[in-house]
């Protein structure tokens, strides 16, 4: 079981590494391989998660505002990321089961998708505040 | 006062706490009153976890006693169960990067794992548990597929880029 652990804990760190360097080195916006959204392709409309390969790249560039510009969700959820693969590290190494309580919390998924659907509303509307929400500006 | 420690794992099925001798108690009248005392001083739940490390959720516990001709014996048992894994980051993940409404699924049974699990449904938060880990590893799989399916559709521009190219499109 923790050999299992250990192995997919030393596979994600691989795969992260991979796409750190190909999100470093290539711009989304400027190269063709980076796959496309196929909700907005298909729609035209922006989902949650358009214009993250962009603001992950201006991210890994040090460039916090025009990640933001990008893709505002993804910009703040990532402390929140952070705080929980701290517990997840602590527990691989110390191999006992670590969990941040937040994460457990009733109210906490529920205040989420919240937030998500919010966010996903309001970055479709065509008006002043909400345009910068948009991935395409 | 006899005392056998709890710590460790806790798994569901139920686990012997303690067990407390108590020299010269024979009517169950004065046995009840001691019972209650301990049971509201000590054993309000989040506290007996502290008591005992144990970083589970206690949701039973069972009080037994025996009287004998020169005292009696309580016996604290405990059932605790583990929460099951929310998968709520993982789904999180999802929704940013792989732009499907199986991240969104995700969040959605994550939140009905924990208010299951919090209004004591043990039984029914591991179904949802499992759903939510389902949603969420077929957005993931997907998204994967679709990437990598991307990308060995333009397969002439990334071996290109990758051998020094200046290909910008």
């Amino acid at each position: 079981m923790l050999i299992k652990k250990g192995f997919y804990f030393a596979l994600i760190l691989v795969g992260l590494a991979v796409f750190t360097i190909i999100y470093y080195r290539f711009n989304p916006a400027k190269y063709s391989f980076f796959p496309k959204c196929p909700f907005h392709s298909l729609t035209g409309l922006d989902c949650p998660g358009c214009g993250s390969q962009r603001a992950f790249f201006f991210l890994l560039h040090g460039n916090v505002a025009d990640a933001m510009g990008k893709n505002l969700l993804l910009v703040i959820s990532i402390p929140f990321l952070l705080v929980h693969f701290f517990y997840k590290i602590k527990s691989v190494v110390l191999q006992k089961d670590f969990r941040w309580r937040v994460i457990y919390h009733p109210l906490t998924p529920k205040i989420i998708f919240v937030i998500v659907v919010l966010f996903w509303i309001c970055r479709n509307i065509p008006a002043y505040p909400f345009y910068y929400l948009s991935a395409g500006h | 006062l006899l005392s056998s420690c709890f710590s460790g794992y806790a798994g569901i099925f139920p686990r012997i706490l303690f067990i407390i001798y108590l020299p010269g108690i024979n009517d169950s009248r004065s046995l009840l009153i001691i019972k209650n005392h301990i049971i509201f001083t000590w054993f309000m739940r989040g506290y007996a976890c502290k008591l005992f490390k144990i970083d589970r959720y206690i949701h039973q516990l069972i009080f037994n006693t025996e009287t004998y001709n020169n005292g009696s014996i309580i016996i604290f048992t405990a059932t605790a169960s583990t929460r099951p894994k929310n998968w709520l980051v993982e789904s999180i993940l999802v929704t940013i990067f792989c732009c499907l409404p199986f991240g969104i699924a995700g969040i959605v049974n994550a939140a009905s794992v924990n208010s299951k699990f919090n209004a004591g449904d043990y039984a029914g938060a591991t179904p949802s548990s499992k759903q939510a880990g389902q949603w969420t590893k077929i957005g993931f799989w997907i998204g994967l597929a679709f990437g990598i399916a991307y990308a060995v559709y333009c397969k002439q521009t990334v071996i290109m880029v990758f051998l020094g190219c200046q290909v910008k499109i």
